[in-house]
């Protein structure tokens, strides 16, 4: 490829941004109002949900799931006493249903409240049975009162009251209020939430949250823990979206001060500064316009990347400008020699690294695609605003004279470095050898990671809410992550059939002994529609314990479901459709754990087509969703390197036009890789969809050198015939602005050290780690190979040259 | 002057809204009042509809007579299989002088168990045998319970109608507003909106197949759609017949045991 033909054009390119500076500013003016307008618009995907696109079995799933049962996801407060006694004093009582009432009132979408209050209790007699509510008549403020409520609510053990360590613990000092949600769609979706049903998710979590933290309810007394998805994704956009803009405004202060230290002047500050905003409003600006929201864990690296990146081609711009400025002392001449010298080489480190993005495309992950996406406009948007604006805006002002005396000659540094390519090449051998056993030693790490893709595992200790979640997880009750299981005949009344009920009661025994099932007590937290048949059928027979079972007659059976139908619909049918063959079971989790919960998913499948051989089944909720998102994040990770890995030597090979030389120009830049992996497995830095990001990522930024660092060498060999030479003269020019580059980028990316968030800790660790290990490798390894390699032919005589 | 002016605005005021209020109230119980005779039998066919357009249905025979100031009602589920005998008994009381509901007594027979049991504790804001319609939406509901308002009037499939609101007094009322259209001439409901805790429309009620038998309005047809979750249920009258001579024996437990009623 001729580099003199392509500078040649981007020489006429710089003559054209001079000519037409005006029409260009107010062009890009335009554009980027336009653009920007779309910020209105702009929004973000919380939670887990914008993990999976419509056509996705997940979410399938879970629309079939809420055809059946309603709304999947609920809220809900779990009360823990603090101090002696517990809930069942009259003060308690009331603050329990003025908290279920203040949730019933305010909640949007609000359907159903659970509370010690608010239960219905089927309690057989000899005569027949009765629907009691512990509290019909108001709380009773005498002791004899409380105390007959008391043993209502807590009557039998939790083998044969459902509610004793389900809603409320066999000491009566934890209990849960739930508050079941309506589909989220009618009149109140389009009037008051614009039809976005994130938007009513955190209203919903919001008013939560208000609700809890207001003065009403702060007491020594007890503590409440809020939960639910919709307390989740408000709990990360109240906490989370801070500490994200944090990391941004933080990474813009560092550009400004490396601006300020490179350029030395305040022009030199206020244009890439001014250019790298614009182009990063305007591309979250377009694609908010199309409707594209944003991924709130991801958004900080695209936009820290941007921003640094936007400092490295600034710093090249203006320092190639003042070079010729200072030579000849016309300003527009500068800038049209200026582009024609940058325009090529910036814009070959700018594909590289829009490809290492656009592999993120081809991974089947919402956020990830997202980053991957915006990052590579964001590249791109970057590279335009600088590589236009900042030439036409260097172009305004007077010339001057040219000062011949500081034309050429290299800084003290710049002949280190030249002596260090000389010792290189002496040592190339021992170089290559150390270098390869460095990264065989980080090897097997790589074969150590594991990914964690939970909410909790990537927020850390750090964060203000995580101690509270904490103490709720300790407490008997409290439970962070659940699923649902659905089972689905084709058959109506498939469920009447006593060898489908029995399938079902041995399914939900099976459930209780996975690893991951929360116990409270001696009760495994699944609940399903055995326990209300079991109630029904204890209270149709005098309310013997004896019979707190499911019949296993089938007349006896079918009866039962038919009349549970009737008497407890609401109930019966969180647990069975109305035909009676579809049926859920849910399930509260102790904890997450990857490689786990991988295990309980598939001996649940495995189980499930043992006993339900005929029927569908489907797995919703926290597990399968954590699961499935790990391994989509593992294959995802993989699939990107790759496919970066690929794009990029293809780029190399043809921008060197050639196999061998693009080939082993790969080779420095799996270094930083291995490294990365290495370390990853070393320290127990799990894959999340932000480490994820790292490798591709690294594999984007490093290559630029070693394309600096070839086209040099290719170059100077050119000019001095040896490689040698070619090498230390390469070094001397380029050695500095290597290590300056690398510097930036690094400091960018170490505001994330400042975060209290874990996964951004990691991030900013490893792509600090991964910078580093590719500018050692250009130090190290990329000269010591080239040198043995001498991939551009052989070297020419003195005399020849 | 100005002050006798702003005394008789405000009578007048008060006079409006008295009798406003007042003419409310009396709709309320002429709706309340509407005869339906001393006794009654009829199958009630019942069919629910799911968001997703499926359906089940349940045919109910019907006996109701009254004893006194009692209410006795007999239900005998006749279709699905599985519920085919299941039998309902109940005695409606009238409520105390002070308003209060005094609690009715009712009994399930259930066939496969061959066991009648004494139910108590439902109450009549809970759903009339799993469908969308309560125990009062069906029934009549205490005038004592609400405040009564008219807020207009409209025509309903032809027929001028007041539109009652009546709002809940108990703040704690799972239905707090229920609208009605009543028509002005026989009292009759055409058709209705009701509301939950937070005022939002949860449940439309409209009633077809109005008709005069042996001189008692009827409404042979109700749709009861709750439209927070988009489940329907349609309650059919068929083969209704006042006044003709019913077996008392039918309203007691033993006829359930004995699976007398068909």
């Amino acid at each position: 490829m001729k580099v003199t033909a392509i500078n040649h054009f981007f020489g006429k390119v710089g003559r054209v941004q001079v000519r037409f500076r005006w029409v260009i500013l107010a062009v890009f003016f335009i554009i980027t109002s336009i653009c920007c307008s779309g910020l209105t618009q702009f929004a973000f995907y919380l939670g887990d949900e914008g993990w999976f696109g419509g056509s996705d079995e997940i979410t399938i799933n879970k629309q079939k799931y809420e055809e059946v049962f309603g709304n999947l996801n609920g809220v809900g407060v779990l009360v823990v006493k603090q101090g002696d006694g517990d809930l069942f004093s009259e003060d308690m009582l009331k603050m329990i249903d003025r908290l279920g009432n203040r949730l019933r009132d305010e909640i949007p979408f609000a359907d159903r409240l659970t509370s010690i209050i608010e239960v219905d209790i089927p309690v057989g007699n000899e005569e027949g049975f009765e629907v009691k509510k512990p509290f019909k008549d108001g709380i009773p403020s005498d002791s004899e009162g409380l105390a007959k409520a008391r043993e209502l609510v807590m009557r039998g053990s939790e083998q044969t009251n459902a509610l004793i360590n389900s809603l409320v613990s066999d000491n009566g000092r934890e209990s849960w209020i739930m508050l079941s949600l309506l589909p989220f769609e009618g009149e109140q979706l389009k009037e008051k939430f614009e039809g976005d049903k994130d938007e009513v998710t955190l209203a919903i979590g919001y008013k939560l949250m208000e609700i809890i933290e207001s003065e009403e309810f702060q007491s020594a007394e007890y503590k409440l823990y809020g939960s639910g998805v919709p307390y989740e994704d408000a709990k990360e956009e109240r906490y989370d979206i801070p500490e994200y803009a944090n990391c941004v405004m933080l990474g813009f202060v560092v550009m400004l001060i490396f601006l300020a230290i490179f350029l030395r002047n305040i022009f030199g500050v206020i244009v890439p500064a001014v250019a790298t905003l614009g182009a990063i409003a305007s591309v979250l600006g377009a694609m908010s316009y199309f409707g594209v929201k944003a991924d709130s864990t991801l958004i900080t690296l695209p936009i820290v990347l941007g921003m640094a990146l936007a400092v490295g081609y600034s710093v090249h711009y203006f320092n190639m400008f003042k070079l010729f400025f200072r030579r000849t002392g016309k300003r527009k001449e500068s800038v049209i020699m200026c582009v024609e010298e940058c325009g090529w080489s910036v814009m070959f480190t700018v594909i590289t690294t829009m490809a290492s993005f656009v592999s993120f495309l081809f991974v089947d992950m919402r956020p990830l695609s997202w980053m991957g996406k915006t990052a590579a406009l964001i590249v791109l948007a970057i590279y335009v605003y600088v590589s236009v604006l900042i030439p036409i805006l260097l172009s305004f002002g007077k010339d001057t004279t040219p000062d011949t005396a500081n034309e050429q000659g290299a800084t003290k540094l710049d002949m280190k470095f030249s002596a260090w390519a000389g010792f290189i090449q002496k040592k190339r051998w021992p170089i290559i050898i150390i270098s390869l056993l460095v990264l065989a030693a980080f090897i097997p790490g790589i074969f150590k990671i594991t990914a964690r893709v939970d909410y909790d595992a990537i927020s850390g200790d750090k964060m203000p809410y995580v101690q509270k979640q904490k103490e709720m997880l300790d407490a008997k009750l409290g439970n962070r992550y659940s699923y649902s299981v659905m089972i689905q005949f084709d058959d109506e009344g498939a469920f009447k059939d006593p060898k489908n009920m029995q399938a079902l009661i041995d399914f939900e025994k099976f459930l209780g002994t996975l690893s991951l099932t929360k116990w409270s007590g001696g009760k495994a937290r699944v609940s399903s529609i055995t326990s209300i048949l079991k109630e029904m059928n204890s209270a149709l027979n005098e309310g013997k314990e004896e019979f707190y079972k499911v019949p296993d007659d089938e007349y006896v059976l079918a009866q039962l479901m038919e009349l549970s139908s009737i008497e407890m619909r609401q109930d019966f049918n969180d647990f069975m459709d109305e035909e009676f063959k579809i049926t859920t079971l849910s399930v509260d989790m102790s904890r997450y754990a990857t490689e786990e919960a991988r295990d309980n998913v598939a001996a649940i499948q495995a189980k499930l087509a043992e006993l339900f051989p005929k029927a569908q089944s489907s797995m919703l909720g926290d597990m399968i969703q954590y699961a499935e998102m790990s391994n989509r994040t593992v294959f995802g990770g993989i699939k990107s390197i790759g496919f970066s890995f690929i794009i990029i030597a293809m780029m190399l090979i043809l921008a060197f036009a050639s196999i061998r030389t693009g080939l082993i120009g790969m080779i420095p830049n799996i270094a930083p890789v291995i490294l990365v992996g290495g370390v990853m497995g070393y320290m127990d830095y799990a894959l999340d969809f932000g480490t994820v990001t790292v490798m591709p990522m690294i594999l984007g930024i490093a290559v630029d050198d070693t394309i600096h660092l070839t086209t040099h060498l290719k170059s100077g060999l050119e000019k001095y015939g040896s490689y040698s030479v070619a090498m230390e003269s390469c070094f001397r020019e380029i050695g500095k602005s290597m290590f300056l580059t690398t510097l930036i980028l690094c400091a960018m990316f170490m505001v994330y050290l400042f975060s209290p968030m874990r996964f951004l800790f990691i991030v900013g660790v490893l792509i600090i780690i991964g910078l580093s290990g590719a500018l050692l490798a250009d130090y190290t390894i990329t000269p010591a190979l080239l040198h043995a390699v001498k991939p551009f032919g052989k070297e020419r005589s003195k005399n020849e040259a | 002057m100005k002050n006798t002016s702003l005394k008789l605005l405000s009578a007048t005021l008060l006079i409006a809204a008295t009798s406003f209020a007042q003419s409310a109230n009396e709709i309320a119980k002429k709706v309340h009042d509407l005869p339906n005779g001393k006794t009654s039998s009829s199958t009630i066919s019942i069919t629910l509809i799911d968001k997703n357009g499926k359906t089940r249905g349940r045919e109910i025979a019907s006996y109701t007579m009254k004893d006194g100031t009692t209410d006795k009602t007999v239900l005998v589920f006749k279709t699905p299989r599985d519920v085919a005998g299941i039998s309902y008994l109940s005695y409606d009381y009238p409520d105390k002088a002070d308003g209060s509901t005094v609690d009715s007594d009712s009994w399930i027979y259930l066939p496969a168990m061959k066991k009648v049991r004494r139910v108590s504790g439902s109450s009549k804001d809970d759903d009339f045998q799993g469908t969308d319609f309560t125990y009062d939406d069906l029934g009549n509901r205490n005038l004592s319970k609400d405040n009564f308002a008219i807020l207009g009037e409209e025509k309903v499939n032809g027929a001028d109608c007041w539109i009652l609101e009546a709002k809940a007094k108990d703040s704690k009322a799972k239905i707090s507003r229920r609208v009605s259209w009543v028509d002005k001439k026989t009292f009759v409901t055409y058709k209705g909106e009701y509301y939950d805790k937070q005022n939002r429309l949860q449940k439309t009620l409209i009633c077809e197949n109005i008709k005069q038998i042996k001189g008692y309005w009827s409404t042979q047809k109700m749709t009861m759609t709750n439209v927070q979750t988009n489940h329907k249920t349609v309650y059919e009258v068929k083969d209704l017949k006042y006044d003709e001579k019913v077996n008392e024996s039918f309203f007691t437990v033993s006829a359930l045991e004995r699976e007398q009623i068909k």
